[in-house]
């Protein structure tokens, strides 16, 4: 990663950085882009909001910051390091805390699903009023070295990407042990969908129904497919061995998946197959572990759900940005729990990545919602509805002729007896 | 239409005269030019039974067409669905006509309908390969005792545990290379780009392909709205489950020119068949709170092959018979027996670690008029074997066990071959020795064999005497009616030796007389090259045996029996 490479619209959008109000101020934030051996591409930096409390510690701040931030993005493209947004004076006087950001982030997301390991995280300066850049490569082992310097520079066609896309089905029926569901909803949840990523880390990928040697480069395939190119996973099945008589055991618990998530990746246009299988693999991996992680937080608010002996946990779904507004055309994308509004995300993109979103920029249909517990909502509301037309209905006949009483009798009967059927409906649905 | 033929084994032909069923599915394979070859019949009404698609339907009466029909509409059904796959356009009506074949070609849609030829054949000048894949998808299911209950779950844990078997969602890798990328190929050509041949072996090749799940769907538009995003539901409480693998194992045959497209989609579709077959036999393989997993053995019958299913991986009679009915058999042989499944030998020429029928390649004497060989196969048991060291007198135990192989490998018994210390003990048991004889290094001879063969797999043996080794070329022509109407291997003891003999070769010009030899001295590994090069198994003349020495043969008799 000696060069950190970007576009004539990322030097554009400098341009568009919030003004500091104290010559003083330092603001920092993350550096997102795409790693590689020689050229790492810059495609985005994402301030980090400002401190909900002022007690908060400002590294630790940064870290989950860069957690929200590495699940908006899709495979291939990782937060490389650390961004400093003040002047040059500032940022000789702060790098300490800079560099203890830096270290706060890559320990953070040394837990998250990461293309590689990354032995060196980038810490980038911009200076606000010259728009300059600056970027060292800091060793990973050790924060407070000064590390070497790393060539920021613009270079063209640098973001021409290709973006790789799948669809993955999930369909289980098994149980956990008891000592699994002892553990936390985040653990149960890892180990029910190990079986998953095991199938995914193991296999081969197939882009465009074609088996590439690693070294191969996309090009061919890219300029065929107008950048965009279907792949699948090519799972390589056991071997049955002899099996001798299997005794009975005892579960935790019954577990049941259904569904499938959309799989999303990008890679510069002439990189390798191997490149291309990581980025897409990392996706795979990492935006189930976001779903799941976003579920749990969201739970634990929702203490007593927890120790519910009957659980359905619906994941939320994923939203894409439409490449033509994203910064780089990389599709940046969210979460969303099923019965929020997309638009709900419109802050999320504001709040986390500094992008200002219109509803018409969100693709809506990348993800279904699953008939749940919202399909029974609508279908209750709808019986509801009916019900009401039928009484008032009723009395209205009632006000034209007041022996209508038996009709309106009947009525109500009917409105009860609907409401019966559509209640033992929703409870068997 | 005119001049259309369908091919049917002869064997079956005459299996079909005899049933009395009113009908039968027909199965079988179509060659490159469309032609209908009808291997095998069966009762039941799948698209792919035993592997093979269902191409036809064999009356006993005289029916007519518009009859056969209106009555057998799920076997019209499942025969509909391979022929789709096949994308073949008719299917075939047999019955008897005056103790004839009589075969009708009837459009897929039933609209249309054609006289064809029938055509009695052995198969042999077909050329193609029987290919299996197999697979272990791992379940995990609750059971409380009740039989009807674990039915149930077992049925949903394998509908949505093998929901993926689909021919969308599979492809088949022969080292390295896919189905789906080469679905326009046909089998040959396949095969020989994947193991880099210039041609195809002599007789039918037997290849393992490994199934491959494609995940993912290849065009994100096409999904439809079967997939939302994912929904976990976890129900908490204890019970009690069996984790096990549920084995899918299938064979289908196939003529080289059929395309690899349709080749994918017949193992698929049969394996997928599979799954909902093996939910009886894993119901009534749980005994004592415990479930042995059942895995499908295949058989050669006649020109085809079937695939039975053992609940506990036993034999069992029943199911053996009803197979048997199933497939219309019958006759004198014994059938379905754990030792006649078919091993293969292409993924390892070795049996539980030794070698099969060592003497294959081997070609007899040029200049012999008259030959006779072991038939059927057995395992090449020597010194050494096992980890176990009976050097310098364990020959004739050796060649008890290379005996014993044949008799269970082609069915006549699922005893597992006696090692030394269980032979010792049956002559124990039986009288012959002391008890101080188990776990002693004291030789056995020709009548011990002929003891333990009759105690152990109620075999009874001939023996025949000679006084010199030069006598045994008068023997020649017992030992060719031997080979040639029981054709088990024959144990010859002498001259301090044990040794096997396979086959005999007479020049009736010269009297020359050639012994086809397994020895069981050789300590060496498993090495073809070597045992068949440095004689280990090989043709030897007669002068190979000591003409001061006398020798007794021991001679196993195939029993006769009718199997029920």
């Amino acid at each position: 990663m000696k060069v950190l490479a970007y576009d004539e619209a990322f030097a554009a959008s400098l341009h568009k950085l919030p003004v500091l109000s104290d010559p003083k101020e330092l603001k920092l934030g993350v550096v997102i882009g795409i790693p590689g051996p020689k050229q790492a591409v810059l495609v985005h930096v994402a301030l980090t909001p400002p401190l909900e409390k002022p007690t908060d510690k400002l590294d630790q701040w940064v870290a989950q910051h860069a957690k929200q931030v590495s699940r908006m993005l899709p495979g291939g493209v990782d937060v490389l390091g650390v961004v400093a947004l003040c002047s040059p004076d500032v940022f000789e006087k702060q790098k300490s805390l800079v560099k203890q950001a830096l270290s706060s982030v890559h320990k953070t997301l040394a837990k998250t699903h990461q293309l590689q390991d990354y032995p060196q995280r980038v810490l980038l300066h911009i200076d606000p009023n010259s728009f300059k850049l600056s970027s060292r490569l800091i060793d990973s082992s050790n924060f407070s070295g000064n590390g070497f310097p790393q060539d920021a520079k613009q270079v063209k066609n640098c973001t021409n990407f290709t973006v790789l896309e799948s669809f993955l089905p999930l369909h289980f029926l098994g149980h956990i042990s008891d000592e699994v569901v002892g553990q936390s909803l985040q653990k149960q949840l890892a180990s029910t969908l190990k079986f998953i990523e095991d199938a995914v880390s193991s296999g081969d990928v197939l882009i465009e129904g074609q088996e590439i040697t690693p070294e191969a480069t996309l090009s061919s395939f890219s300029s065929e497919n107008e950048g965009e190119l279907r792949v699948q996973f090519a799972v390589r099945q056991i071997k049955p061995q002899p099996c001798g008589a299997i005794p009975l055991t005892t579960c935790g618990a019954t577990v049941s998946i259904r569904g499938g998530f959309q799989v999303r990746a990008i890679v510069q246009s002439k990189a390798t197959s191997e490149e291309a299988i990581n980025a897409i693999k990392q996706d795979a991996v990492r935006n189930l572990r976001s779903r799941c992680g976003m579920h749990c937080e969201d739970l634990l608010v929702i203490e007593d759900e927890q120790r519910d002996p009957s659980m359905t946990h619906e994941l939320p779904k994923r939203i894409f940005l439409r490449r033509s507004h994203c910064p780089s055309t990389v599709p940046f994308c969210d979460f969303v729990f099923h019965g929020d509004d997309p638009n709900d995300s419109l802050q999320a993109f504001l709040e986390i990545l500094g992008l200002e979103v219109k509803p018409e920029y969100i693709e809506r249909n990348s993800e279904k919602a699953p008939r749940g517990d919202i399909q029974d909502a609508r279908d209750a509301a709808q019986v509801e509805e009916m019900v009401e037309d039928i009484i008032c209905e009723g009395a209205k006949q009632l006000q034209k002729d007041p022996s209508n009483i038996i009709k309106l009798g009947l009525a109500c009967s009917v409105a009860v007896l609907a409401m019966l059927v559509a209640y033992i409906l929703l409870v068997r649905h | 239409m005119v001049g259309q033929k369908v091919v049917v084994c002869k064997n079956l032909w005459q299996r079909l005269e005899a049933t009395t069923d009113v009908f039968r599915s027909l199965f079988g394979f179509v060659d490159g030019n469309g032609t209908l070859h009808i291997t095998g019949t069966t009762l039941q009404r799948h698209p792919l039974p035993h592997g093979q698609p269902a191409l036809g339907i064999y009356c006993s009466k005289d029916f007519d067409t518009e009859s056969i029909l209106s009555q057998c509409q799920r076997r019209v059904l499942a025969i509909q669905e391979a022929l789709d796959i096949l994308e073949a356009p008719n299917f075939v009506l047999l019955s008897k006509e005056q103790d004839t074949p009589r075969a009708s070609l009837i459009g897929t849609d039933g609209s249309t309908e054609s006289r064809a030829d029938v055509v009695l054949s052995d198969f042999a000048e077909i050329g193609g390969v029987l290919l299996r894949a197999r697979l272990s998808i791992p379940l995990s299911v609750e059971y409380c005792g009740a039989e009807g209950r674990f039915r149930e779950t077992l049925s949903q844990a394998i509908g949505t545990n093998c929901s993926w078997l689909t021919p969308g969602n599979v492809t088949f890798d022969l080292r390295g290379e896919l189905t789906k990328i080469n679905p326009d190929l046909e089998i040959g050509d396949f095969i020989k780009k994947a193991l880099q041949r210039k041609s195809e072996p002599e007789g039918t090749d037997i290849l393992e392909l490994l199934p491959v799940r494609i995940m993912g769907s290849g065009d994100i538009s096409a999904r439809g709205d079967a997939f939302h995003s994912p929904v976990i539901h976890i129900q908490r409480g204890n019970a009690k489950v069996f984790d096990f693998p549920l084995i899918l194992d299938v064979v289908s045959f196939f003529p080289y020119d059929t395309k690899v497209r349709t080749v994918s989609e017949l193992l698929t579709k049969a394996l997928q068949q599979q799954t909902s077959t093996s939910v009886e036999v894993i119901c009534s393989s749980i005994s004592e709170n415990q479930l042995t997993p059942p895995a499908p053995m295949h058989f050669k019958v006649d020109n085809g092959f079937a695939t039975i299913l053992y609940p506990r991986n036993q034999v069992n009679n029943v199911i053996k018979f009803a197979t048997r009915t199933d497939l219309a058999m019958r006759g004198e042989k014994p059938t379905f027996s754990s030792g006649q499944a078919l091993f293969f030998t292409q993924d390892s020429n070795l049996y539980s670690g030794l070698l099969v029928n060592p003497h294959n390649k081997l070609k007899p004497p040029a200049k012999a008029t008259r030959t006779a060989i072991v038939q059927g196969e057995y395992l090449y048991y020597h010194y050494m074997q096992q980890k176990f060291d009976d050097c310098g007198w364990g020959c004739a135990y050796r060649s008890l066990q290379t005996l014993c192989s044949w008799f269970r490998l082609q069915g006549f018994t699922e005893e597992d071959v006696p090692n030394h210390e269980k032979i010792q003990r049956t002559l124990v048991e039986i009288g012959d020795k002391q008890a101080n004889f188990i776990g002693s290094r004291q030789w056995i001879g020709s009548q011990e064999v002929s003891f333990v063969l009759n105690q152990l797999t109620k075999v009874d043996s001939k023996t025949i005497y000679v006084s010199s080794g030069a006598e045994l070329a008068t023997k020649a022509n017992d030992l060719i009616d031997h080979f040639t109407e029981h054709g088990t291997p024959v144990m010859i003891g002498g001259g301090q030796l044990a040794h096997t003999i396979l086959g005999v070769a007479v020049n009736d010009a010269s009297e020359e007389v050639h012994f086809l030899i397994l020895d069981p001295h050789y300590t060496g590994s498993e090495d073809l090259q070597t045992i068949n090069g440095k004689g280990w198994c090989n043709w030897k003349p007669q002068t190979f045996w000591d003409k001061n020495s006398f020798y007794n043969m021991c001679l196993p008799q195939v029993p006769k029996r009718v199997e029920q």
